[in-house]
């Protein structure tokens, strides 16, 4: 798990040079996708459903990206982007179009609506935490 | 007046061309008028179009760009956010502000041979993340290198989107199956896959979600079906290989 962990830190830093993150920041990126990993890793292990590994893995990533984006003044997405490959559900979706193709419809439709629910996990952490920032840097700065 | 809102709306798009959010385009613009004291400033933004129009004492201007190139360089992406920031607390002629996004605009990406470099060890990477063993990872090299030259080149040619797309997963699945020993080797498709990750739209669909969390319900959903495209272009592409093979005794 630690090892897989390392090689998603690898996998993020690598991606982050094809979206021109340069210095620090790209390292960075590369840890927040390690993270996100290990999360997923963790709590996939522990027994829960990939989904769930998969919101609480965005919603620490987010958090991380935004608290970062302060920190080195840079957009969030520098830290976010490329950190979401590793545990997007892209082998599940491949997996979808394959069982599609092969006329096997039933593992396919699991496989479908699992990608559908694990993108949609994804995609409530990330709305959570950065809706929870901008209200509580508004609190912040109105002080 | 109108140099500055010259500035402001190329500010915006530089932010757009090359992946950044919509709210940030918008806050770009609306921080550069104000910085050069415009009075009243309004901007819209989405992923094809940025409009912006100003009142200042009683005159009224506006200006539109389209935007036709969309790529991925959050450097740049940063740099203008910088901008904007430095801007808004120490004042520059308009001249000076041009140089300096000039700059920004030109400001060249990783060099080729790094770019291929870092899909080869990005793709290599993803095929221990997907379980492979060291054959996988040793052909996971090769092929996310020659995918990310493919990718180069069928950029240059300015085909669109979908088609690269298409073309590039189909290229990485007959790839990973020719360096997966012309399919004899276990689960070879790992390698197709592995390379087939540097195109998923990571940016794209993150950038979809903080829109539409932002309230910017246009460029959310549109972002939200170009992810969907892409991704629709990476599995026929895939798909149509794998078939192709399957039929041919793979």
């Amino acid at each position: 798990m630690i090892a897989k962990t390392i090689f998603a830190v690898i996998a993020t830093a690598s991606f982050g040079i094809l979206f021109n993150i340069r210095g620090l920041n790209l390292i960075l990126a590369g840890i927040n996708g390690g993270l996100g990993y290990l999360i997923v890793s963790v709590s996939t292990a522990g027994g829960a459903e990939t989904y769930i590994g998969m919101f609480l893995a965005s919603i620490a990533m987010t958090a991380l990206a935004e608290i970062l984006a302060r920190y080195r003044k840079a957009p969030a997405t520098v830290f976010l982007a490329a950190a979401l490959i590793p545990i997007v559900p892209g082998g599940r979706l491949f997996n979808f179009v394959l069982h599609l193709l092969e006329g096997d419809y039933q593992t396919a439709a699991a496989d479908g609506i699992t990608t559908l629910l694990e993108a949609g996990a994804i995609a409530v952490g990330i709305i959570a935490v950065s809706s929870f920032t901008k209200v509580f840097l508004a609190r912040i700065r109105k002080k | 007046m109108g140099e500055i809102i010259e500035l402001a709306c190329r500010a915006g798009k530089i932010i757009v061309e090359n992946g950044g959010e919509t709210y940030r385009a918008e806050d770009t613009m609306r921080y550069v008028c104000a910085a050069f004291g415009v009075d009243e400033c309004d901007c819209y933004a989405t992923p094809t179009t940025i409009i912006i129009s100003t009142n200042h004492g009683g005159e009224a201007l506006s200006r539109m760009m389209r935007i036709k190139k969309r790529g991925v360089d959050l450097h740049k992406v940063e740099l203008v956010n910088q901008f904007s920031r430095t801007i808004a607390r120490q004042p520059m002629d308009a001249a000076e502000a041009e140089a300096v996004l000039a700059e920004i605009d030109g400001a060249p990406p990783y060099r080729l041979s790094v770019s291929v470099a870092a899909a080869a060890c990005g793709t290599a990477a993803f095929t221990v993340l997907f379980g492979g063993c060291v054959t996988h990872f040793l052909s996971g090299i090769v092929v996310g290198g020659i995918l990310r030259l493919l990718l180069w080149h069928l950029n240059q040619i300015r085909l669109d989107y979908f088609t690269i797309n298409l073309l590039g997963a189909a290229a990485a699945a007959v790839c990973g199956w020719l360096f997966g020993f012309a399919g004899t080797l276990v689960n070879w498709w790992i390698i197709a896959f592995a390379a087939i990750m540097q195109m998923v739209p990571g940016l794209i669909f993150t950038n979809a979600i903080r829109d539409s969390a932002a309230g910017d319900l246009v460029s959310g959903s549109s972002r939200g079906v170009e992810a969907f495209s892409i991704v629709t272009a990476l599995a026929c592409g895939a798909g149509a290989v794998l078939i192709l093979l399957g039929r041919l005794g793979g």
